[in-house]
């Protein structure tokens, strides 16, 4: 049996490239995405880090996890289920698989892991994003920087998880 | 394209039609994907390039929005914001008004003693009293009122009549006091004094009347007593001044003064200012930039004197000369320098001012002046005496103007430009002449003509260069008159403001032509027949009040026919006719009048040259008959 590969169109010129890259000015410079995968994984950050009310004529888009961060007492639950909501409307492009929220109230923490599949070709895709407080509000420091979420791979939160 | 003049392969298409944020958004992503096919692909709702992108589209709303809203507020008839309207009211020469104050009509009343004149008890005049007009009346709930005129009970016209009813018996049973009364208009107003120190010379200095509800300034007067005027416009140097018609101020017209208390005289003033209201309806005050010290004067135009203040080289020959401002003083009047400026004003209006009838009783601050030689126990019991009311209530007291009603009334200002252009215009204009300067009760304007040199051609040719206003006037019983001489002075110098340059007025007596009215009717036998004709000469007097007539109005009988056969009881109209009387010994006009001639399909029409029809004595002119058959 053949082991065929989809590949998506936009993917098939290499010379080109598909959209921004979030977070935006990581390493002082705009970059580009050169990849669907990289470019699905990029609006999934957007969407996750975006503020409700933030992006014009767009008031419901967002989940808005730097907020959370603040707060004494995060329904995780919510969280959740929040995260589908806004993914089904904005990433139509998806097919979440599992979402876990984490929530760490005496560091400020929120750790969000996602598992997905790319509809179009299948492929299947996992990003973790950890949310905390800026080093100069007393954050924990340059590793936990909560506007640079780190990116896993996907089996490690599947294993996590289960 | 291949554009030859830039080198460029291609010129980017760019569509200029949207104006909103969705039109932006969507050609912006046209745009992106025709000419950016490599750079940028993904669009979907959640890439952050599509923010990039919504923010582009965001910045092209707000600049359309500010564009259209710039756009907007230069056109009077779209602008919605307040301090542009007003703006754009000064420039086309309208005042707009923030406050509206409630006017009421005040009856005066007062005691003065009889007199004995041989046995005949007649009202002592020498008693009545003198009301300087901006004396104060105040209503039970609380409003004051500012009397707008003065109130002169020595002096009784046909506008402005003095009734007099018997009060008072003394132990004799002759007549002790009589009651005069007197109407007089009154606005709510409350007088309010403001100073402003004035260092070194500025030009064009501003001061601000920091007070709401300003309905306009009364009086500024500096430190040295100069009297500083507000004009239309700074480029603009005379006014108007009303001066009483007395022997000193002109000893020719003062014969007429009973009827033109006032002369209308054209004054050069350097002293004067402007006003505008601006956005919080607070009051600027400006002055020009001149430091004339010249005193003001009386002037008479003359070739010395016209264009006084160019002397920027131009020749004279193209300038526009304004009748009222032919000085054209350069400076814009004086600044006012090292002094304090006393500016006194008028607060108030609103519809709160709109008080109750019966209610403006109490007494405020009376001017009141009393003839010279008379007893003055006597002349301080009269001026005790005097009491006020208002049997309607106060009206008109409203919150200024609205946006819209500033909109209106500027069109309607500037189409008017202050100046006599239609026969309606000059109709208007000389009806509001102020009735202190004289009362001009009918007018009518023609183009003027003369009987034609050919004898061949019978009609007249019309006088391109002049106009004929008819006027006429009351006498004291209210009966037309033609207007004294005074008047008609009065009446040249207001109009010479707003005339054209090339119309000349001629101001002319209208004919008056008088009548008497006969009627027959036939009444139902269930009514009384005395009755009925009594209703029917009360309804033909009220047809004939001259107060609805006008001049060159013809009589149509079928209305006088209608009008009696309207009257409860009248069964048929069985004639009227009207016969012109005449002959100045019997109290009549002196003109003659074929009733007969002027007569075409039962319409009575007047002269060729303008006349008015006039039922002088209603009581004698109108005589009815009740036929039985």
């Amino acid at each position: 049996m053949l082991n065929i590969t989809k590949i998506h169109p936009d993917d098939l010129n290499k010379n080109t490239t598909i959209g921004v890259s979030f977070p935006l000015m990581e390493g002082g410079i705009f970059r580009a995405t050169g990849t669907f995968k990289e470019q699905v994984k990029s609006n999934i950050i957007h969407v996750l880090m975006t503020q409700k009310g933030e992006l014009i004529n767009r008031p419901d888009f967002g989940v808005g996890l730097k907020h959370l961060i603040f707060e004494s007492n995060v329904d995780i639950e919510g969280l959740e289920s929040n995260i589908k909501n806004q993914f089904d409307i904005y990433l139509p492009e998806i097919n979440l698989e599992k979402v876990t929220a984490e929530f760490l109230e005496a560091d400020h923490v929120i750790y969000i892991k996602i598992a997905y599949t790319i509809k179009y070709d299948q492929t299947s895709d996992a990003v973790q994003v950890n949310v905390g407080l800026p080093t100069w509000f007393g954050g924990s420091g340059k590793n936990r920087s909560p506007i640079k979420p780190k990116i896993i791979k996907r089996s490690a939160i599947i294993n996590a998880s289960s | 394209m291949y554009n030859k003049v830039s080198n460029k392969t291609q010129d980017k298409d760019i569509k200029y039609l949207n104006k909103d944020f969705s039109g932006f958004k969507n050609q912006l992503l046209d745009f992106a994907s025709i000419y950016y096919p490599e750079t940028h692909k993904d669009f979907s709702d959640g890439s952050p390039g599509l923010m990039f992108l919504e923010m582009a589209a965001y910045v092209g709303d707000v600049l359309s929005f500010y564009t259209d809203t710039q756009l907007q507020e230069t056109f009077l008839a779209v602008a919605q914001d307040r301090e542009n309207l007003y703006n754009m009211a000064y420039a086309m020469g309208y005042k707009p008004k923030v406050t509206t104050a409630a006017s009421a009509m005040l009856d005066i009343f007062h005691l003065i003693p009889a007199k004995n004149n041989g046995g005949v008890y007649t009202p002592d005049f020498t008693y009545a009293l003198k009301l300087q007009a901006n004396s104060t009346f105040k209503s039970t709930e609380g409003t004051v009122f500012y009397t707008s005129d003065t109130v002169d009970f020595n002096i009784s016209s046909s506008l402005d009549d003095t009734q007099v009813d018997l009060y008072q018996y003394d132990s004799s049973n002759n007549p002790e006091y009589y009651l005069i009364k007197k109407k007089v208009k009154a606005i709510s107003a409350e007088r309010k004094t403001q100073t402003f120190t004035a260092g070194t010379a500025q030009q064009f200095l501003t001061f601000t009347l920091f007070d709401q509800k300003i309905i306009n300034i009364e009086s500024m007067i500096d430190s040295e007593g100069n009297n500083w005027n507000e004009v239309p416009y700074l480029a603009q140097d005379t006014i108007f001044e009303e001066k009483a018609n007395n022997a000193a101020n002109d000893p020719d017209l003062f014969a007429y003064n009973a009827q033109t208390p006032y002369l209308l005289k054209l004054k050069k003033t350097p002293r004067r200012y402007i006003t505008r209201f601006k956005e919080d309806d607070t009051l600027q005050i400006q002055f020009g930039a001149g430091v004339s010290d010249k005193a003001d004067e009386e002037i008479i135009p003359n070739p010395d004197n016209i264009g006084l203040g160019i002397k920027e080289g131009r020749s004279k020959l193209d300038v526009a000369y304004d009748p009222s401002n032919f000085l054209y003083t350069r400076a814009y009047g004086q600044i006012p320098a090292n002094t304090t400026l006393t500016v006194t004003y008028l607060v108030g209006g609103g519809l709160g001012a709109n008080v109750s009838s019966n209610t403006i009783t109490e007494k405020g601050t009376l001017n009141m002046i009393s003839n010279p030689g008379v007893n003055v126990g006597l002349s301080d019991f009269c001026q005790q005496s005097l009491i006020s009311n208002n049997i309607e209530a106060a009206g008109g007291g409203g919150s200024g103007e609205t946006t819209e009603e500033i909109r209106m009334n500027t069109m309607a200002h500037f189409a008017a430009q202050q100046r006599t252009v239609t026969k309606n215009d000059y109709l208007i204009r000389t009806l509001s002449m102020p009735a202190k300067l004289g009362s001009i009760a009918k007018a009518y304007i023609t183009q003027d003509d003369q009987i034609t040199p050919l004898t061949t051609e019978p009609n007249r040719i019309p006088n391109p260069l002049a106009l004929n206003l008819y006027t006429l006037g009351y006498d004291q019983n209210k009966k037309l008159t033609n207007l004294n001489v005074a008047t008609k002075t009065n009446l040249a110098t207001y109009l010479e403001q707003y005339r054209m340059l090339t119309d000349a007025i001629n101001i002319k007596n209208a004919f008056i032509i008088n009548f008497v009215l006969d009627f027959e009717i036939t009444a139902f036998k269930n009514y009384n027949n005395q009755e009925v004709l009594l209703e029917c000469i009360s309804e033909i007097k009220d047809y004939f009040a001259i107060d609805k007539w006008q001049i060159n109005q013809p009589i149509i009988k079928s209305e006088v026919m209608n009008l009696i056969g309207a009257v409860r009881g009248v069964q048929t109209v069985e004639s009227v006719n009207l016969e012109n009387i005449f002959g100045l010994s019997q109290g009549y006009g002196q003109y003659k009048y074929d009733f007969i001639q002027a007569t075409k399909k039962d319409i009575i029409y007047p002269s060729l040259d303008p006349s008015i029809f006039e039922l002088k004595y209603p009581d004698k002119n109108i005589s009815g008959k009740v036929i039985t058959y």
